[in-house]
Formats: C-alpha cells, sequence, structure tokens
C-alpha cells in the first residue's frame, strides 16, 4: 500500500506517540508519586506531633489525677480520718478531673469504703461497701506503691481504676523516734475511677479537627483501654475479636506495628491495604516515671489519596492528551501519505497516459511515416505509370499520325493518284486497337477501384472460349516471328460467368505467357472438381522475376517492355469479383511459370 | 532511292526501334524524294550492333533509337556504339515523358545531347536530324 519508507514514517510517528504517551504517563505519576509522597510526609510528620502532643495532654490530665491521689494520701483530714472533709477533698478532686474520672473513694485499711465523691448516687460505691477484694485495693497494699489498673467492665461502663496507698508516717515519728525506719501504718487506699469513655472524647476532642483519625490507648500488655470500637476494650490486641477485625493481608505488620508500639520508643508507620495508607503513630505515656500505656493514633492517608485521585484524573487526562495527539498526529500522517500516495499515484497515471499518449503519437508518426513511405513508392509507381501509359499512348499515335498524313500529302499534291497500301491501313487499325485497349485497361482500373466493375454472368462452355482466344491471338501476333507452341486439349467445363471480363482475363494470361516466352510451349489446362473449376496457363519462359513476384497482381508492375502493368491486376479483380481466386508460381523444374485462377463450381445447375 | 545517291553523299542513318509500324513510316518519309537520307531500321538492338559492325566505324552519320525496348533498350545500345566509336552521334526517340534536364539526372553517364519526343510530324523529324548532322 505504502511505499517501505512511508510506512517507516507512519511507525516511526507510532513510536513517538507512544513513547511521548508513556514519558507523560511516567512524569505524570512521578509527579503523583512525589505529592503523594509529600502529603503522606505531612500526615505522617502530623500524626507523630498530634501523638505526641495528644499523650502529653493526656499525662497532664492523668497526673492531675495523681496529684490528686498524691494529695490526699498524704492529707491530714484522710490520716486523721476526718470523714466529713474526707468526702469534701474527694469531692473537689472529682471536680478537678471531672473530664476523666467518675469518682474517687477512699477505703480504709480492711478495703470497706470510707467515703466517696459520689456519696449519694446509686451506682458508685458508698460507704460501708467491701472492697477488699478487688485489685486496687490489694495491690497498693501489698506493694505500697501505686496501682494503675487495666480496663475494668463494670455498671458504670469501662474503667481504669488508679489507686494509691495510703501509710502512716505521723504516729512512727511521734512514737519511735530513736528508728527512723519503723514500719509505716498502713491506712487504706485511695482510689480514682477513670472512665474510659470520658477519657476517648476527652482524647477525640483534643485531636485537631482538620485531622481525621482514631485515637487508642493500649496498656503495656496490649489490652485496648480505649478504642473507637468499644467492644474492643478490654481486649488484648492478640486476642480473636481484634485480630478477626485486622484483613488477613496486613494482619503481620499491623500486629508487628503495635508489638512495637508496646515498646519505650515512639514511632510512626505506615501501613497499606487496597491502595490506602495510614499512619499509625504511637507514644509511650509515662506517668510517675513510670512507663503505663500507649496511646495511638491512625490516620488514614484520606488527603494523599484525594491529591492521588486528582493526581491520577491529571495524569490520565494528560496521557489521554498526549496519546489523542499522537493519534492525530498518526491519523494527519496516514492522510498525508495517503495523500500523497495517491497524488504519486495521479502522477504515475498521469505519466503513463502521457508516455502511451506519446507512444500513440510515435506510433501514428511511424504508421505516418510509413504512409509517407508507402504514397512515395505510390507516386513513384504512379510516375513510372504516367511514364509508361504515356509512352503506350505515344507510341501508336506516331505511326497512325504518320500514315495519316502521308495519305493527306497525296491529297494536296498535284499528282492525282493517291496510293493506299493495305499495310497503312493494317498499321492504322491495329495501332488504333492497341489505344483502345489501353483505354480499356485504364477505364477498367477505374471502374475497380471505384468498385463498379460490373458483371454479366451466364453459363457457357470454356472450351469454346479458350478456342476461340486461341485463334485470335495467333491472328494478332501473327507478326511475331517466333511464336511459342500452345497446347491446348479441349474438355468441356461448363462454367458461369461474365464472358467477355472472363476471356479478358484469359487473353491477359495468354499474352503474358507469349510475351515472356520466346521459344517453347504454353499449355492451356482445365480442371473441374465439386468446388471449382480451375484454368492453368503454363509457359516455359524465363518465370516471374523474384523483385515482382510479392506484388505480381498489384497496378503498375511489369518487366516486360511492353504493357502498362495493369493486365493482371484486372485479372485479379475480375476473378474475384466472380469469387474465385486468381495466383501463380514458378515451375519447379525452373522453366517458365504457371497462373491459375478458379472460378466455383457450377456443377449444381449443370443439368 | 538508290539513284540520288550520286548527286549528294546522302545521310546515313540507323533507326533502331521495335515498333515496327514507326520504322516503316519514318524510312518511308525519310527516303522520300526531296530528302537526303539513307534510312536503315531495325527492330532490337541486337540488329543493329550486328549490322554495325559490318560497316566502318564512321560508316553511319547519325544512329536515331528508342529507349524503351525489349532485352537490350536504348542507353546499352548507345553504351556499345560509344565504345565502339565515341565520336558516333547518337540520339533518342521516345515518347516517355521526360526532359533533358531529367534525363542527365538519371543517367549523367550519357551525355544526351539530342531527343525526340515520340510523335513527332515526319517534317519535324526531319528538320531536327538534318540540325544535329549538321552540329559539329
Amino acid at each position: 500500500m505504502f511505499s517501505k519508507g512511508n510506512i517507516g514514517l507512519l511507525v516511526f510517528t507510532a513510536i513517538i506517540a507512544i513513547i511521548l504517551s508513556v514519558l507523560s504517563y511516567q512524569y505524570s505519576s512521578l509527579t503523583a508519586n512525589k505529592i503523594a509522597g509529600i502529603a503522606s510526609d505531612d500526615v505522617r510528620s502530623n500524626a507523630r506531633i498530634e501523638a505526641y502532643h495528644l499523650s502529653q495532654i493526656l499525662i497532664q490530665s492523668i497526673e492531675a489525677i495523681t496529684n490528686n491521689l498524691k494529695a490526699l494520701t498524704n492529707s491530714l483530714p484522710v490520716l486523721n480520718s476526718e470523714n466529713q472533709t474526707v468526702q469534701f477533698l474527694l469531692n473537689n478532686a472529682q471536680d478537678s478531673t471531672n473530664n476523666l474520672t467518675n469518682a474517687y473513694y477512699l477505703l480504709n485499711s480492711s478495703g470497706t469504703v470510707i467515703s466517696s465523691s459520689n456519696s449519694g448516687m446509686e451506682l458508685w460505691p458508698q460507704a460501708g461497701l467491701d472492697l477488699s477484694k478487688t485489685e486496687y485495693f490489694l495491690a497498693p497494699r501489698n506493694t505500697k506503691l501505686p496501682y494503675y489498673s487495666t480496663v475494668k467492665q463494670s455498671d458504670e461502663g469501662a474503667t481504669i481504676y488508679v489507686s494509691y496507698p495510703i501509710f502512716d508516717n505521723r504516729s512512727d515519728k511521734l512514737e519511735n523516734t530513736v528508728q527512723n525506719n519503723t514500719t509505716e501504718t498502713f491506712r487504706g487506699v485511695i482510689v480514682s475511677a477513670i472512665d474510659v469513655e470520658k477519657v476517648g472524647n476527652f482524647l477525640q476532642g483534643k485531636l485537631s479537627p482538620e485531622l481525621i483519625s482514631n485515637v487508642g490507648l493500649m496498656d503495656k500488655n496490649g489490652i485496648f483501654l480505649y478504642a473507637r470500637n468499644e467492644s474492643l476494650i478490654g481486649q488484648n490486641f492478640l486476642s480473636d475479636d481484634f485480630q478477626s477485625t485486622i484483613p488477613s493481608e496486613i494482619k503481620d505488620s499491623y500486629n508487628d506495628i503495635l508489638k512495637r508500639s508496646l515498646g519505650s520508643e515512639s514511632g510512626s508507620e505506615d501501613i497499606s491495604f487496597n491502595d490506602k495508607t495510614s499512619t499509625i503513630s504511637y507514644q509511650p505515656v509515662a506517668i510517675d516515671a513510670k512507663q503505663l500505656w500507649t496511646l495511638y493514633i491512625g490516620s488514614p492517608h484520606t488527603l494523599t489519596s484525594d491529591v492521588g485521585l486528582l493526581i491520577d484524573q491529571q495524569k490520565n487526562f494528560s496521557t489521554i492528551v498526549v496519546m489523542a495527539i499522537g493519534a492525530i498526529a498518526i491519523g494527519i500522517s496516514f492522510v498525508i501519505l495517503s495523500w500523497n500516495k495517491s497524488l504519486k499515484a495521479s502522477v504515475r497515471n498521469r505519466t503513463l497516459e502521457l508516455k502511451s499518449a506519446n507512444d500513440s503519437l510515435t506510433e501514428s508518426n511511424r504508421l505516418l511515416a510509413a504512409a509517407n513511405e508507402q504514397l512515395k513508392v505510390h507516386d513513384k509507381m504512379q510516375k513510372e505509370f504516367i511514364n509508361v501509359a504515356a509512352h503506350e499512348l505515344r507510341t501508336p499515335i506516331m505511326p497512325i499520325l504518320g500514315d495519316a498524313q502521308y495519305i493527306e500529302r497525296q491529297f494536296n499534291s498535284e499528282d492525282p493518284r493517291i496510293q493506299i497500301e493495305r499495310d497503312q491501313i493494317s498499321s492504322l487499325i491495329r495501332n488504333a486497337k492497341r489505344l483502345d485497349r489501353l483505354a480499356s485497361d485504364i477505364l477498367d482500373v477505374t471502374r475497380i477501384e471505384s468498385k463498379s466493375l460490373r458483371l454479366n454472368k451466364e453459363k457457357f462452355n470454356l472450351k469454346d472460349m479458350i478456342c476461340s482466344i486461341l485463334t485470335d491471338v495467333k491472328k494478332y501476333d501473327s507478326e511475331v516471328t517466333k511464336f511459342p507452341e500452345i497446347k491446348y486439349t479441349p474438355k468441356d467445363v461448363i462454367v458461369e460467368a461474365d464472358k467477355g471480363r472472363l476471356s479478358q482475363v484469359l487473353t491477359n494470361l495468354l499474352s503474358n505467357a507469349v510475351k515472356f516466352t520466346e521459344k517453347g510451349t504454353i499449355t492451356i489446362d482445365t480442371s473441374e472438381s465439386d468446388k471449382e473449376v480451375i484454368v492453368s496457363v503454363r509457359d516455359t519462359g524465363t518465370g516471374i522475376d523474384p523483385e515482382v513476384y510479392q506484388k505480381l497482381f498489384s497496378k503498375f508492375i511489369t518487366k516486360s517492355d511492353r504493357g502498362t502493368g495493369l493486365g493482371l491486376f484486372i485479372s485479379k479483380s475480375i476473378i474475384e469479383s466472380h469469387g474465385g481466386r486468381i495466383w501463380a508460381k514458378n515451375n519447379l523444374d525452373g522453366f517458365g511459370a504457371t497462373f491459375y485462377f478458379s472460378l466455383p463450381g457450377s456443377s449444381h445447375s449443370e443439368a | 532511292m538508290s539513284d540520288n545517291s550520286s548527286d549528294i553523299d546522302p545521310i546515313k542513318l540507323m533507326v533502331v526501334d521495335d515498333e515496327r509500324d514507326i520504322l516503316r513510316i519514318i524510312k518511308r518519309d525519310l527516303e522520300a524524294d526531296e530528302n537526303p537520307f539513307k534510312v536503315d531500321v531495325f527492330h532490337s538492338s541486337e540488329l543493329a550492333l550486328q549490322e554495325f559492325d559490318n560497316h566502318p566505324k564512321d560508316y553511319y552519320d547519325l544512329i536515331l533509337t528508342d529507349i524503351r525496348m525489349p532485352k537490350m533498350n536504348g542507353f546499352e545500345l548507345y553504351r556499345r556504339i560509344k565504345e565502339k566509336n565515341p565520336a558516333m552521334k547518337i540520339a533518342f526517340i521516345t515518347a516517355f515523358e521526360i526532359n533533358r534536364d531529367e534525363f542527365n539526372k538519371v543517367l549523367p553517364s550519357i551525355d544526351v545531347k539530342d531527343f525526340i519526343i515520340k510523335p513527332i510530324s515526319m517534317s519535324d523529324l526531319i528538320v531536327k536530324l538534318k540540325l544535329i548532322v549538321k552540329k559539329p
């Protein structure tokens, strides 16, 4: 369809278009990835900052509680069991940390509730309630250290208990001044009930509103103290309930992150699932220089994915634009090449047309040249004919004129005798006849050429005609001294032809034979078949000159010194108009020639 | 005819033509009483050459020959006779449609001085022949 070069050009254009598309896509991807990276970095650092920030707030808030507890354990009213004042202090403490705690209460050394900030409220432990079996009572009593419970589900909701032991040193100092290391007296425990829901709301509330994140809190054993999903609270992150919520694809990495978060280091790690990335930032929460919890913030990269979506759209759009431009370039190349090709084809066609026109011009020139050559030949022949005709016309005139003038002169002389010889009259007649014959020939040619040669056909016996002609020929050429012998075996052959014309043909053939046969024999023969009658005139003369053989039956062809070269032409026309053929060949023995003509058979009408 | 020959030397003329009727009238008219010609006629070049050889080379004063003749044409005869006697005066008599220039163009080797176009009346022919003979 296209040339190699053009196909190459198309392929080149296509390749360039594809490369540009790919480059555009790659560049867009690169940019998108960069932007996504920047956005992710932003999310990541924000999350980390936020986690740190949040942990500080949490620590402060928790410290407020522990400070309350500390203060209470050292307060005199507590030590002195001034119940009214204690009640007041507990209420104050509760008021100051109301945002996190549900209640403060005081247990005596045997684990019985002495006082509670929420006295009077049904849900909360009332004075006299025995809590001696609780962990938050036993642990501080035994360890003499503050106790932080894990989350407990109670009637009040998820709760974390922080309890401080109360030891009284005063009596020891007073009673045992010598011994400094006397045993402290365990006086009870101050407990604060931290409401997990409140903690959650508090943390969530402190979170920067622009950061769409989830906050969680885990203790160092991996138990969720707080999570958005309430059902998880109190569960270990390794529990089936939690694990079943993690997609299996990221389970391991997610668990790894959580395990790491339980360490003392803060961190920020990404986790990706289904093209969505989240950053999990974790921050250890230390209270009383003791690491208790881990705060973590999960920040899904929604911004990144939004930006990514936009960038993807932009990327796809610009790629489509480049591809469209490429396709258009290819299309245009194709159209131009097609156009170029059709142009080339039409140029080629035009060239071919011109060439063929030129060829035909050359051909017609050649034909013209040939025609011209023919015309020249014809001209020459015509000229020769005119010469020959002039010769033949003039030659008889001279003797006619000579004799006539001779006789006329006798009339003019005084001598009344007028001598006219037989010879003179014969000469006059003979030469006049010669002129007549010539005139007839020329007229015949004119008739043949104007196609107005008419035939008057009749049936006759060819034998009679041949015999008659033989007599005439002998009579006419009687003056010729050397006359060839003419052989003819008479045979009845009936033909249907124009008697005069056929006689003309036979006479012509015979006189030609005589003309070219000085001595020897001329043989006339007739043969008859169903189809045709063939007449032959065979002589033993000089034969047909090869120079004229090809054009023997054409006009003006003669090798004789007498005659116009019209005889055979006229004969041929006559025979052909009878529906026959005329031909000639040199005899195989090398002496003379034989002329033949055929006439269509008339056997069907012979009867 | 031979009676007159003693008076003046007749012009001896050879006429060659394949037309016997022409030979007949030329001989008859040229040898008529008042005319100074002695005419030998031949109806072929061969016969004419034979007769030429029977006489001294300058026997004939003029040879008048046709051009178109069977076997040996007038040009050939001209050449043969010129071979024998270059000084021989030879005139052509022809019925061809031809003039002197064309003649010389076609056959430059033959310096044709005189030719006569047939048909020509006998009186004109006599005048022309006398003229040719008298020319140097």
